[in-house]
């Protein structure tokens, strides 16, 4: 009894090694990222330079439209995989559906493709003499420059991103699936309710805990998206590819803008933190309270 | 009167069948579309990787090569330097996935099982590790990494040389920190019955002696859903090595295909063919132990 009370030093060198290596590498770097921000760090001399990057921030073109194209390609890549990945999951769920783990499998398998191998098999399929532009002048239509077309390469990626990341919501809708207890369908067959109406009455809200899950993970990584643009189109034509880790990377790694680049990594990390904190708020007042899991 | 009533419902049934046929119907030509698109990037790059360079700079398109040509997959090994590569990758994932498993599963065991002051805040704390995106921290750590004292031509100072930069050390040590695999440990090792813990503590039992006894042995589908996501995300991971490498004698197999890219003229069927290796042995674990990846996946949520 009385060796419960006593401090223990046991169960903290247990946690030591994890803590040591996050601490070392997640959490002072994170500490010096906010330091780096307010200088000009070049890695020859520094500078205290106040609000400085912040106030350079809105004079950056470059920065404009990292921004810019990092929101849209969350939105679109998001709530595309989101609503695709909804919708396959509910018809692989169809009891009498064979198959299905065949049709799950193959969805899947692009998720697990690199994103340097993923870039390689779109850059061929979207060359300018490729596969694409075959296929569009055998359908009668127009050829495109694709990746070179300053209107179309952020469409381009987004594709992409669909492609690799929809398996991703779909296995998650489909776990999400395992939970929605069947009587409930039951009853409301009964009920006489259709296939439709079960979808909207039950499984979307059912499945609400999932949706918030996936959107803050879909969210998180979309707003790291670097690999398609560094290898597919070095985030030209004109910016019009350029993201929130790509400005981080060509201000810290190209340009040795280290003070800079940091602002840039603290804006990201504002941004990414704010949807998050939102979505779990709104997830826990709207869907997950009511939903008992 | 009653032979009307029959046949309407009869002929009710009749339309809702095939409503029910045709809604089936539109449901499957949706899954196959959809699995067709999926498939076929691959499939094109497994085709290409077939073919002769000539064949693709062709001015008529032709699907199926003209002759397999598996000699692709030997020209790509011959051209840069793959071995190494291939070595470099697989010893830097095997020690990821050694070392944080270990880690991993030390915390998660005190954090399930032991009391102690400040578990749920440190919990926590280390779970925030996951939401942030690690491009946030990139900048310092390669600093960091770079003025390490006395190492990689650096003086006491850590300053003039690389420090640990374009080593192993930089590409194993930081990629141990792994939030997600104390997240599942402490999961899995909060369903063991605490009665366990309590016979072997009667019976004289240390903590240490506990978990090695008792949990580690047990630990097998947790650590198998873990491995196969750590050695995936290892295996793939593109922006770190970008990075922190700069030399061919330390390139991973990504940044080795990124490079392969910018090699001259662009072969498309060498280019494919390489593609295609590198994938080879995360295709092998997919597909082996599908099982593990997919709940590790909806357990964590993570991507």
């Amino acid at each position: 009894m009385s060796n419960k009370r006593k401090f223990r030093i046991g169960p903290y060198l247990f946690i030591l090694p994890a803590f040591l290596v996050s601490f070392t590498f997640i959490i002072i770097p994170l500490i010096i990222s906010l330091t780096y921000s307010f200088t000009d760090y070049n890695l020859i001399s520094k500078n205290f330079i106040g609000l400085g990057n912040y106030k350079k921030l809105f004079t950056d073109i470059a920065f404009k439209r990292a921004l810019v194209n990092t929101l849209k390609y969350t939105f679109f890549v998001v709530g595309i995989n989101a609503i695709l990945g909804l919708v396959v999951a509910t018809f692989l769920n169809e009891k009498w559906l064979r198959g299905s783990k065949i049709f799950r499998t193959i969805i899947y398998t692009p998720y697990t493709v690199s994103i340097v191998a993923a870039s390689m098999i779109w850059l061929y399929l979207y060359d300018p003499n490729g596969l694409l532009n075959v296929i569009m002048s055998a359908l009668g239509l127009k050829q495109q420059l694709w990746l070179d077309n300053p209107n179309m390469a952020m469409g381009c990626l987004i594709v992409v991103a669909i492609w690799q990341g929809m398996g991703y919501c779909m296995v998650m809708y489909l776990a999400g699936y395992q939970s929605i207890p069947s009587y409930l369908y039951e009853a409301a067959r009964i009920d006489g309710a259709s296939k439709i109406q079960m979808f909207f009455k039950i499984s979307i809200p059912m499945l609400a805990p999932t949706t918030y899950l996936t959107l803050i993970m879909t969210i998180m990584s979309s707003f790291q998206v670097f690999g398609q643009v560094y290898n597919m189109t070095g985030g030209g034509p004109a910016y019009r590819t350029t993201t929130l880790v790509h400005q981080i990377y060509m201000q810290a790694f190209v340009g040795w803008k280290m003070g800079y680049a940091s602002t840039i990594s603290v804006v990201l990390l504002v941004i990414s933190m704010t949807i998050t904190l939102l979505l779990f708020r709104y997830g826990n007042r709207d869907g997950g309270a009511e939903v008992d899991q | 009167m009653i032979n009307r009533t029959d046949l309407d419902v009869e002929k009710a049934v009749k339309i809702s069948k095939t409503k029910k046929y045709i809604s089936r119907v539109v449901i499957v030509l949706f899954l196959v579309l959809v699995v067709l698109l999926c498939f076929f990037p691959l499939f094109i790059m497994i085709l290409t990787a077939l073919k002769d360079q000539k064949e693709t700079l062709a001015a008529t398109f032709r699907f199926l090569p003209e002759t397999p040509l598996f000699s692709n997959f030997v020209d790509c090994f011959a051209r840069d330097n793959w071995f190494r590569y291939f070595f470099n990758s697989g010893f830097i994932t095997l020690m990821v996935v050694l070392f944080s498993t270990f880690i991993s599963s030390l915390a998660g065991f005190s954090f399930a099982r032991l009391k102690f002051k400040g578990n749920t805040v440190l919990f926590m704390m280390f779970m925030a590790g996951i939401m942030i995106p690690s491009q946030v921290y990139i900048v310092p750590q390669y600093i960091m990494l770079r003025s390490i004292p006395l190492l990689g031509g650096n003086d006491i100072t850590g300053a003039g040389g690389i420090g640990l930069l374009n080593s192993y050390w930089a590409l194993i040590i930081p990629f141990t920190a792994a939030p997600l695999g104390i997240f599942l440990c402490r999961q899995f090792y909060l369903t063991f019955p605490r009665s366990l813990d309590d016979a072997a503590r009667i019976d004289g039992c240390s903590d240490l002696k506990i978990f090695t006894s008792i949990y580690l042995p047990q630990s097998k589908t947790v650590f198998a859903t873990f491995i196969i996501l750590k050695f995936t995300y290892t295996w793939n991971e593109f922006f770190y090595p970008l990075i922190m490498t700069n030399s061919k004698e330390m390139y991973t197999v990504q940044i080795g295909l990124q490079q392969f890219n910018e090699l001259g003229t662009v072969n498309w069927p060498l280019l494919m063919a390489a593609t295609l290796v590198t994938m080879i042995p995360i295709l092998i674990v997919f597909f082996a132990a599908q099982k593990y990846f997919v709940q590790g996946i909806v357990t964590s949520g993570l991507k």
